[in-house]
């Protein structure tokens, strides 16, 4: 027992002088608990919401014994009234069409059409089941023109969700919100109404999305991530204790072609490793590609350089392989839980979402999931495409240079 | 007679790191074709010396010239081979492996790397062990395969630093012996060392302390100088006319 106590003193006492690992030891658990605490605090905010309302409303007769002249009814204003603005932030749209395309050209999560005639038909429905002749809405009182009403021809009148499903979470989230807002609509009505098929959904990405679809780009990101910086930091810091770094620097190679020599082996691994997690993705999950893989492929190529260059910049701070080791979760500890892999960037808080936009791992999941669900192309990735490049360019850089330095023993 | 250029050449050299001084003003002048022993105690600037030749540190006084030229500078990294203090191998490699990844650093492939690594191998007695994993082979094995990679270019100048530390009395004897044939090549060798018996084995020594140098010869110039049998009574002879 006394040993046991002995050995024990012995360990902390090593770690006690090893001031990083001791630094490590505290930072790490405060920073992941901090971050998965913020991470995960709540449901999404602020969520794009294209909104077209196109209800005519309906005239409505004087109040009887009533002072203000009769004011039209506009359910379609009460129904986006009633949209949660704490989830959702609403852009008006002028027609279907132009939200459709916000749609799909990823300035909007999801949208809601009101058809022109949403009053007439619902007030219609409301007539022929309860008899109804008089409501009250937004504070006032209507009187309705039953007969009036019920000799206006009706066309299509359900409202349509607009859905972008790349992201399954914010899918199901805009779906509930919107049946949520037009139940609270009705139960803003005097009157009993329960109405189906009032609602459609038009998928733009991701028809038959399932979980796997939108969390296995996030995965492949996040694999690649972890994969690559151990691999990097642990092998430059090993070449560097074993001495045959300086046995590479000694001879007539340039500090250009370690940092090449690195990069070719890591895109190679990481080649590999996306083919297996897109592979077994598909197999066993049955996961659809809708975009082109190769694009995917070179596209996570891309993200996996810049890590690796991440990974020989921190090489510099580990002293030994166990430092390296240690450094590892601090790194993707945070790009995970603010890269938006298990919960999208927009249910983090504000204050969080700057700091998320500058881990690289939120372009490249966004990247991928965009290219393997929606089906884009370079062209309609550029913002993740040139994030990523200035990233992988910038951290090159960032290796060369710390690795010319090191080349030349300042 | 034709003067022996020298090969490696330093005057005044200064290195410190932060506040300690580690090689102080230091003149060293190698000899073509000479094994040169800097044979001083662990802490005496031997490795910094070296680190400054080879390219890998950058001085912070003096001038250092290695074949007249600045260390680390591109027409000299073809000309000297580097044996750290580590074994600078990779033990997840065969043996083979390694002598073909650092001799293709140095632009040699094909039927001549082939030859130049199966006469290296036969010269550090590794031949038949090609394939062999680094990581399976004893301690002196992995010795003799780290001083082959230095030799796979056939370089003019060789720096060896502390080659033979904890390496038993027999490997370090053929180690030696290693040596004094790639002398009989044309090999300059400057080869750093604490066992002050091994500076018996090189033709001139240079004595260094606290980074400076404090005697320099033949080991029999050094005795005679010094009135002393061994050479470990020679480097405290010296170390104490230094001190005072």
């Amino acid at each position: 027992m006394n040993r046991a106590v002995i050995i024990a003193l012995n360990i902390l006492r090593q770690i006690r002088n090893d001031k990083r690992t001791v630094g490590m030891i505290v930072v790490t658990p405060v920073l992941i608990m901090t971050l998965f605490g913020y991470a995960f605090a709540g449901e999404p905010h602020d969520l794009q919401l294209a909104v077209v309302n196109e209800d005519l409303g309906i005239a409505t007769l004087p109040i009887i014994g009533g002072t203000t002249p009769p004011l039209p009814l506009e359910l379609g204003k009460a129904m986006v009234d009633s949209i949660d603005r704490d989830t959702f932030a609403l852009n008006t749209a002028e027609s279907l069409e132009a939200a459709r395309q916000m749609v799909s050209e990823g300035q909007a999560w999801g949208g809601i059409f009101i058809p022109r005639n949403f009053t007439q038909h619902l007030v219609t429905k409301g007539i022929q089941l309860t008899n109804l002749s008089y409501l009250s809405a937004g504070g006032h009182s209507f009187r309705l023109n039953v007969t009036q009403i019920l000799n206006m021809p009706t066309d299509q009148a359900y409202m349509i969700t607009l859905l972008d499903n790349s992201n399954t979470q914010v899918g199901s989230l805009i779906q509930r919100k919107m049946q949520e807002a037009f139940s609270a609509m009705l139960r803003k009505l005097p009157v009993n109404l329960t109405f189906s098929g009032m609602m459609q959904t038009s998928f733009i990405f991701g028809a038959n999305a399932k979980f796997v679809d939108f969390f296995a780009p996030g995965i492949m990101s996040f694999v690649i991530t972890m994969i690559t910086i151990m691999l990097t930091i642990v092998s430059i810091v090993r070449e560097r204790t074993n001495g045959t770094m300086a046995r590479i620097f000694v001879s007539p190679t340039r500090p250009y072609e370690v940092v090449l020599g690195y990069i070719l082996a890591f895109s190679l691994i990481s080649v590999l490793q996306s083919c297996l997690l897109l592979g077994s993705a598909i197999v066993m999950f049955n996961m659809t590609i809708q975009g082109n893989v190769l694009l995917a492929l070179g596209f996570i190529v891309l993200y996996a350089i810049g890590i690796q260059g991440l990974g020989t910049l921190l090489s510099t701070v580990a002293k030994n392989e166990f430092q390296a080791i240690q450094l590892v979760p601090l790194v993707f500890v945070p790009f995970i839980l603010l890269g938006g892999i298990f919960w999208p960037v927009e249910a983090m808080p504000e204050f969080i979402r700057p700091i998320s936009s500058l881990v690289p791992l939120t372009y490249a999941a966004e990247g991928l999931r965009s290219i393997v669900i929606r089906g884009w192309g370079p062209v309609e990735i550029w913002k993740d495409l040139a994030a990523l490049s200035a990233f992988s360019v910038s951290m090159i850089l960032f290796g060369l240079a710390v690795t010319r330095r090191r080349a030349r023993g300042s | 007679m034709v003067p022996i250029p020298d090969v490696v050449a330093t005057k005044g050299l200064r290195k410190t790191y932060g506040k300690i001084l580690a090689v102080n003003d230091l003149d060293l002048l190698v000899h073509q074709g000479e094994i040169y022993g800097l044979i001083g105690p662990n802490g005496s600037g031997k490795t910094t010396t070296v680190k400054v030749l080879c390219g890998l540190l950058q001085a912070d006084g003096g001038s250092a010239k290695v074949f007249d030229k600045d260390p680390g500078s591109t027409a000299v990294r073809p000309l000297i081979g580097y044996m750290p203090q580590d074994l600078a191998i990779y033990p997840e490699l065969k043996v083979g492996q390694n002598l073909d990844f650092f001799g293709r650093l140095y632009g040699l492939g094909g039927k001549k790397l082939g030859h130049r690594k199966n006469a290296l191998l036969k010269m550090v007695a590794l031949d038949g062990r090609e394939n062999s994993l680094v990581s399976t082979l004893s301690g002196g094995m992995k010795h003799r395969l780290s001083l082959a990679c230095a030799m796979i270019h056939s370089p003019r100048l060789l720096f060896l630093d502390e080659p033979t530390v904890g390496v038993d009395p027999e490997l370090r004897f053929t180690f030696w012996e290693y040596l004094h044939t790639m002398k009989a090549e044309g090999v300059t060798a400057l080869i750093t060392t604490h066992y002050m018996d091994e500076a018996s084995r090189c033709d001139r020594v240079g004595l260094i302390r606290e980074g400076h140098l404090i005697a320099e010869g033949t080991p029999n110039e050094l005795r005679e100088s010094a009135g002393a049998e061994s050479l470990e009574d020679v480097f405290l002879v010296y170390s104490r006319r230094a001190s005072q």
